[in-house]
């Protein structure tokens, strides 16, 4: 893997992490600046073909459950089946990021979500 | 001691009242004879100096006629204020939760008699009543504190928790009669998260008009459905004034968000509505912050627009669906 998908796997990592620690302290400032960052970091791996979704189905299964709704989340228009079973698995749990999944899946379940 | 306080305050009360009523009688007898003097003087009788002396002396008779039975109508009322037992008077003035919740577990039977109701299921589902009818309704059954308030709320939300229907008076009454449950629901009544969880539970039924003194249990318990049509009104500040202001540390929130654009599709009536309106803690980490903070957030699911916007543009009853599970994916949420 050259070295700027592991700077952007990295990114991934850090900004969703924040992402999730601003939301759980109701800080929507911050946890929107935090979406902004990794929401332009989805497309840019996707951007690599096979080698940044490897990286995308990677996250999704990653322990942090921050980490793997949003790799989830990106990772639809390429794995849809695996995506929707990890944000119906996230969906299953409680607080704001498993409802986050629940509403995602239904979303785009729906066709009225668009992952660009 | 405590019967020996009441019985004092009582006597007090009832000596201030016969001191009333005495004051009455006498400041009707003077104005009783000032009228007759007042009589004979006006149709050109001349008074002799004891009767002139007698007028001068009660010139004030009908102003102390009406002062004593003012006095009478308040020693009244002290007296019907007092309760009969103590033990009721301490759980009416619990400083806390858990005081409220001790004197209840300590003395039963004395405040279920002092309450006048067969027994502590019945005064169970009446301070489930009073939860309800508190801070919406003004008219509460029993609580005068935040102590017995909190408890009444708290068991409501246990209640909840344990997976019982509150809004069905059968499934409350068999849980109320399972010694077991209602053991671990005492318990679990005293924690943040069912209280916090019984005040939303009880915002969410029937609120109770103010006139109403104590509001049938039926009409407390019953929880509107979502597309239930609830009283409106034309602004806030008149639901407030009818419904009632939120009690300190709470705050109305509303489903269907108050913004103008809402106001002018869904119509005022609405927007403020009981039906639409939630009473819920307010301040940092409670559910009305997490509220407030996940309406104003940018989400995948909402096209990543900030949630407020995501929901403006669906309709009334789309909105209502997503506030309604976020309130209760918050209530899970602080358990």
């Amino acid at each position: 893997m050259n070295n700027q998908l592991l700077r952007l796997e990295s990114d991934y990592r850090k900004y969703a992490e924040a992402y999730g620690k601003a939301v759980e302290r109701d800080d929507a400032t911050a946890a929107n600046r935090m979406f902004d960052k990794i929401n332009a970091l989805g497309p840019k791996l996707r951007a690599h073909g096979m080698q940044g979704e490897a990286v995308l189905r990677r996250l999704m299964k990653d322990r942090s459950d921050v980490i793997a709704s949003w790799a989830a989340t990106d990772s639809l228009p390429f794995a849809e089946a695996e995506g929707l079973a990890v944000l119906d698995a996230l969906g299953k749990k409680a607080g704001s990021i498993a409802f986050d999944a629940e509403m995602t899946a239904e979303q785009w379940r729906a066709g009225k979500l668009k992952i660009g | 001691m405590e019967q020996l306080g009441i019985a004092y305050r009582r006597f007090d009360a009832e000596s201030r009242k016969s001191g009333a009523a005495l004051g009455i009688d006498s400041s009707a007898r003077h104005l009783g004879k000032v009228v007759e003097l007042q009589r004979r003087r006006d149709a050109g009788e001349e008074l002799n100096v004891t009767e002139k002396r007698y007028l001068l002396r009660n010139r004030h008779a009908a102003s102390n006629l009406a002062g004593a039975v003012a006095r009478l109508v308040d020693a009244q009322q002290r007296l019907d204020e007092l309760p009969a037992s103590d033990s009721l008077r301490r759980l009416l003035e619990a400083p806390s939760v858990t005081e409220a919740a001790r004197l209840l577990r300590r003395h039963p039977g004395r405040i279920v008699r002092a309450v006048g109701v067969e027994g502590v299921p019945a005064l169970t589902v009446s301070l489930i009543a009073t939860a309800v009818l508190g801070p919406i309704g003004g008219a509460m059954a029993l609580t005068g504190t935040g102590g017995i308030d909190g408890y009444a709320k708290g068991l409501l939300g246990a209640l909840a928790h344990a997976g019982v229907d509150v809004s069905d008076a059968d499934d409350l009454t068999r849980a109320l009669r399972d010694n077991e449950l209602m053991e671990r629901i005492r318990k679990d009544a005293m924690t943040e998260g069912a209280i916090a969880a019984g005040v939303t539970a009880a915002s969410m039924m029937v609120p109770i008009p103010k006139s109403s003194r104590r509001a049938p249990l039926s009409l407390a318990m019953k929880v509107p459905a979502a597309n239930a049509k609830g009283r409106g009104f034309p602004t806030f500040k008149k639901f407030k004034e009818t419904i009632g202001k939120a009690p300190p540390g709470y705050g109305w929130h509303h489903i269907v968000a108050q913004t103008t654009e809402n106001i002018r599709r869904f119509g005022a009536e609405n927007i403020h509505n009981t039906n639409n309106l939630v009473l819920l803690p307010h301040g940092p980490g409670t559910i009305h912050n997490k509220l407030s903070a996940l309406y104003g957030s940018k989400k995948k699911f909402s096209g990543d627009q900030i949630i407020k916007n995501w929901l403006a543009e669906k309709s009334s009853e789309g909105q209502a669906t997503l506030g309604r599970k976020y309130l209760k994916m918050y209530m899970k949420e602080i358990r």
